[in-house]
């Protein structure tokens, strides 16, 4: 297997019909297994567009993304839904629960679309929610819970099928600064137990402590840094 | 978590929306309910009266239609256009066993309409197989006096000696017959050349009901009679698909009555579903993005509206059940129908029509579901992030 568990080649993103956004204009980056990397650069540039091609949500308008050794360019709509569910756990800007379900109903209804994984999902999902520190809201509805809450929240589920990639789009964008820190914390926890994590951050802070860093500017990789 | 329980709590996420949709496929199938077993009660009570009357052929005027016939078999009066001395004659032909005039006359008892029947006492006795609970039956043809059905005796409290008044004149009550279950039990009978006189009427009957011995030959037997006097000749079965007929366009109609209602329900459901899944569109993306594929979300808006379909086929049961049983004398009183006797409309429960009205229901509710599911199946991960 590769060491690298991330691959894009070449990756073009090219949005609308009549009105023709160039997202993304030929993008190559290799993730190293269990690496933490860190998207950087200005607004609008594409650093969104790249995770949801990274995270099997949205189809390249060309190039190829490899995840965990698959190239996922090519697969039906069924297959890349396999992706999503063992591969990747995304984690939005904006929580994207389901508000009529619980916080535990929410991280079991991920668990229900993995083939293998459908046992036990109230226990398992406990034991995530104790992950990141919210066993006592299993029962509660989104609404009734903060910000950072939500969010540690939306880390759960992401972790509900054990994928090996976390996938996190400024999650912590809408946060203020004692719930970014609450939340950071998990993410790095979680980091140290053995996931690769993508992160999207316009926070210098974050970025500093990314192992990898890739800079996009107009839809092109300007720069990456090891650390 | 599974999608039926995903299904459930989205469907009642909208408290408004969920009851008026649920209330259209009620609505909808309630109707369907009570027009299709007020139809099949109508029929059922026809061949009913059609098996009661035992007669083999019939014997009517030269007028010949459906309500005739109708009024035939629900033993009411009738124009009287068959002479009387036919029915000597046909009682002669070989092979006929009997020849039994009915004179149906309209008359009433207390200001309610009942039917008066003029009859031959002796033979009607033994044609209808008469036992007789009360009193004496009729000892001559000439006797002033009525015989009564159980039926009628019980409705207006009436007893042998008692006296009724037709046309201003008195009958006492000769003698109650036993219950029969046909519509001799709501029949007043008087002998056949009192009832003319009474009423001032001419040698004429209503119609003759006739049966012979061997009903393999029927056609021959008709032939003879239609040889003996100009009148319209029909056997029972004739009859029957007659009165039939006209009832099989009357259920038609209501059926689609009911039809009008279902389809109505329908786009009630292809309606709400489409405005929830618009409005759910980001929930679906969501669905997708974390690992649903499009076969799940087609899965829960269909299992979504086959509740609908399930729910609303049960309370329309429900409904049409006791809707019918409440609106029956209405029903029975309505001109429409009560040309048609006064059978009894309400649904009779039976688990055949229950599972028949759950099915039919889902199967619409599944039908309508199946646009707005694709529609929903065909929603991107993608929607997650737009409309943020
Ligand atoms: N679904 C879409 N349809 C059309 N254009 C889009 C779509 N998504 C993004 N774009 C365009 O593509 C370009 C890149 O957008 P993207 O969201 O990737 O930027 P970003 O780097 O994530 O910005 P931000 O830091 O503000 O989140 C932008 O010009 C944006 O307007
Ligand atoms: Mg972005």
């Amino acid at each position: 297997m590769s060491d690298f568990v991330i691959e894009t080649e070449n990756l073009e993103k090219v949005y609308g019909n009549k009105e023709r956004t160039h997202a993304l204009r030929g993008i190559s980056i290799k993730v190293p297994r269990g690496s933490f990397c860190c998207i950087v650069g200005p607004s609008g540039h594409g650093k969104s567009t790249l995770l949801q091609l990274i995270g099997a949500l949205d189809k390249p308008t060309s190039g190829r993304v490899s995840i965990d050794g698959v190239d996922i360019s090519s697969l039906s709509d069924n297959k890349l839904s396999e992706v999503r569910s063992k591969k990747i756990g995304f984690v939005f800007q904006f929580f994207n629960l389901l508000e009529n379900l619980t916080v535990k109903e929410n991280i079991q209804t991920a668990m229900m679309f993995s083939k293998d994984n459908k046992k036990d999902t109230g226990k398992r999902a406990l034991g995530l929610l104790g992950v990141v520190g919210l066993s006592d809201k299993a029962n509660s509805k989104p609404s009734e819970l903060s910000g950072g809450q939500l969010q540690r929240v939306a880390i759960a589920r992401a972790l509900a099928n054990d994928p090996p990639i976390l996938l996190m789009d400024e999650p912590t964008g809408n946060l203020d600064t004692e719930s970014e820190k609450d939340v950071m914390e998990h993410i790095i926890n979680i980091h140290k137990a053995g996931k690769t994590i993508v992160f999207v951050t316009h926070s210098n802070e974050i970025a500093d402590r990314a192992e990898l860093l890739f800079e996009i500017r107009d839809g092109k990789l300007k720069a990456d840094y090891a650390e | 978590m599974n999608t039926f329980k995903l299904a459930l709590k989205n469907m009642v996420r909208r408290r408004g929306r969920f009851v008026f949709t649920l209330l259209g496929i009620t609505i909808g199938m309630a109707s369907f309910v009570a027009l299709l077993s007020m139809g099949n009660n109508l029929r059922s009570e026809v061949t009913r009266q059609a098996d009661e009357l035992g007669a083999d052929i019939i014997v009517m005027g030269r007028v010949d239609c459906p309500f005739i016939h109708r009024a035939v078999l629900a033993g009411e009066q009738l124009p009287e256009s068959v002479p009387r001395e036919v029915v000597a004659r046909i009682a002669g032909i070989d092979g006929i066993t009997a020849a039994v005039p009915y004179l149906t006359l309209g008359a009433s008892i207390q200001q309610t309409p009942i039917t008066l029947i003029g009859i031959l006492p002796d033979e009607m006795k033994a044609h209808r197989g008469w036992g007789v609970g009360n009193g004496t039956f009729f000892e001559s043809e000439l006797e002033r006096s009525v015989v009564i059905g159980s039926g009628i005796a019980s409705r207006f409290e009436l007893s042998v000696g008692m006296k009724l008044t037709f046309r201003g004149l008195d009958f006492p009550i000769a003698a109650i017959l036993n219950e029969t279950g046909s519509n001799d039990d709501i029949s007043v009978f008087m002998p056949l050349s009192i009832a003319q006189e009474t009423f001032g009427l001419d040698d004429y009957v209503s119609f003759i009901a006739v049966t012979v011995d061997d009903v393999i030959n029927i056609e021959r037997y008709i032939a003879a009679i239609m040889d003996i006097a100009n009148l319209s000749v029909s056997t029972d079965e004739e009859l029957l698909s007659s009165v039939l007929l006209i009832l099989g366009s009357l259920n038609i109609t209501l059926q689609l009555i009911a039809g009008v209602a279902l389809v109505a329900a329908a786009f009630g459901i292809i309606n709400t579903m489409l405005t929830a899944i618009y409005e759910r569109r980001r929930e679906i993306g969501i669905l997708r993005a974390v690992g649903g594929k499009s076969g799940v979300i087609f899965r829960i808006f269909i299992l979504e509206s086959g509740l609908y379909g399930f729910l609303g086929g049960l309370f329309g049961f429900a409904v049409g059940f006791v809707v019918s049983r409440a609106a029956a004398p209405l029903i029975q009183q309505n001109e429409f129908v009560s040309v048609l006797g006064n059978p009894d409309t309400a649904v009779v429960f039976s688990a055949a029509l229950l599972f028949t009205v759950l099915g039919l229901s889902v199967l619409i509710a599944v039908i309508s579901g199946l646009y707005p599911a694709w529609r929903a199946s065909r929603l991107t991960p993608m929607e997650a992030i737009r409309n943020v």
